[in-house]
């Protein structure tokens, strides 16, 4: 796949995101998560230095969060930060997102990022996802 | 309006949908193919179109018509009075709608673009300025306002 290729499919699939939003229409977030896959395909292309590349990468962070993904939002950020051309300016982007994504969750749901916290929430999905049943009773 | 062969990297269905609304959205101010457009600082330019149906008008949002009709004509705009092109949309928090690059300069630009049916609005230039102050993605910052009864544009640079 070439950058010729993604950019027309990534500006179709940003307007489409973004039009399904605006309407609250319950597709808003699976097309925010075909913006986050796209981003993905295009930041593999473009070296996190160079401007376009930095771009995609927020670009697959931010989507992903918007898509409701905090976990694959996460991961992608540890990727990304773990780049070696990931310079300082792109790494405070990326922490700013997911933490600005933390501090909206936090606001809708006060009472249990006072009492448990949403990083403790985090654990605990993150737990019941990975042993594959959401409830651990036997 | 050719948007799709001015910008390659447009998406076909974006550059009919937007050459249709601003069809539409210049249609209902009366105006026909052909139309001067004032550019703000700069002179003048004739817009043309594929003229749409009787009743097409009645089948969109009439703010979205309004966006639309603003984004082609601003990306014709910026593609024959400067050269630059389209390279992809930008997502909302990058504070710009598109990223165009300069050929000529090797330049990236980053574009946001607003529309306006009728009357003035002497704040939306400022506004879009400053929003498009903070887009980190380019070193050079326009914001490109579109009125479409007169019709008239203005581009500037933050």
């Amino acid at each position: 796949m070439s950058i010729e290729f993604l950019y027309p499919l990534v500006t179709e699939a940003i307007q489409r995101a973004e039009t399904l939003e605006d309407l609250g229409a319950p597709g808003a977030r699976q097309a925010q998560l075909d913006v986050s896959l796209l981003e993905e395909k295009i930041a593999e292309l473009l070296p996190a230095s160079a401007p376009e590349g930095a771009l995609a990468r927020r670009g697959a962070v931010r989507a992903a969060l918007a898509a409701g993904e905090h976990d694959r939002a996460r991961q992608l950020t540890e990727q990304f930060l773990a780049e070696a051309e990931t310079d300082a300016g792109l790494r405070t982007d990326l922490l700013n997102l997911l933490e600005h994504a933390e501090r909206s969750t936090a606001a809708r749901y006060p009472h249990v990022a006072a009492s448990v916290g949403m990083r403790e929430v985090r654990r605990v999905a993150r737990a019941l996802i990975e042993q594959g049943a959401p409830f651990p009773i036997d | 309006m050719q948007l799709k062969s001015m910008h390659p990297l447009l998406p076909v269905s974006t550059a009919v949908e937007y050459a249709h609304r601003a069809a539409v959205g210049l249609e209902r101010h009366r105006h026909a193919p052909g139309v001067n457009l004032a550019i703000v600082n700069e002179g003048r330019a004739s817009l043309h179109w594929v003229r749409p149906k009787p009743g097409d008008q009645e089948q969109h949002d009439r703010h979205r018509i309004t966006e639309d009709a603003a984004e082609a004509v601003a990306l014709a705009l910026v593609y024959v009075g400067r050269g630059w092109v389209v390279r992809r949309r930008l997502q909302r928090g990058e504070f710009a709608d598109w990223l165009l690059q300069d050929a000529k300069a090797h330049q990236l630009v980053a574009l946001e673009v607003s529309g306006v049916d009728e009357g003035e609005d002497s704040d939306r230039l400022r506004i879009k300025l400053e929003q498009v102050r903070h887009a980190t993605i380019a070193s050079r910052r326009v914001a490109c306002v579109v009125q479409l009864s007169t019709p008239r544009a203005t581009v500037a640079t933050a």
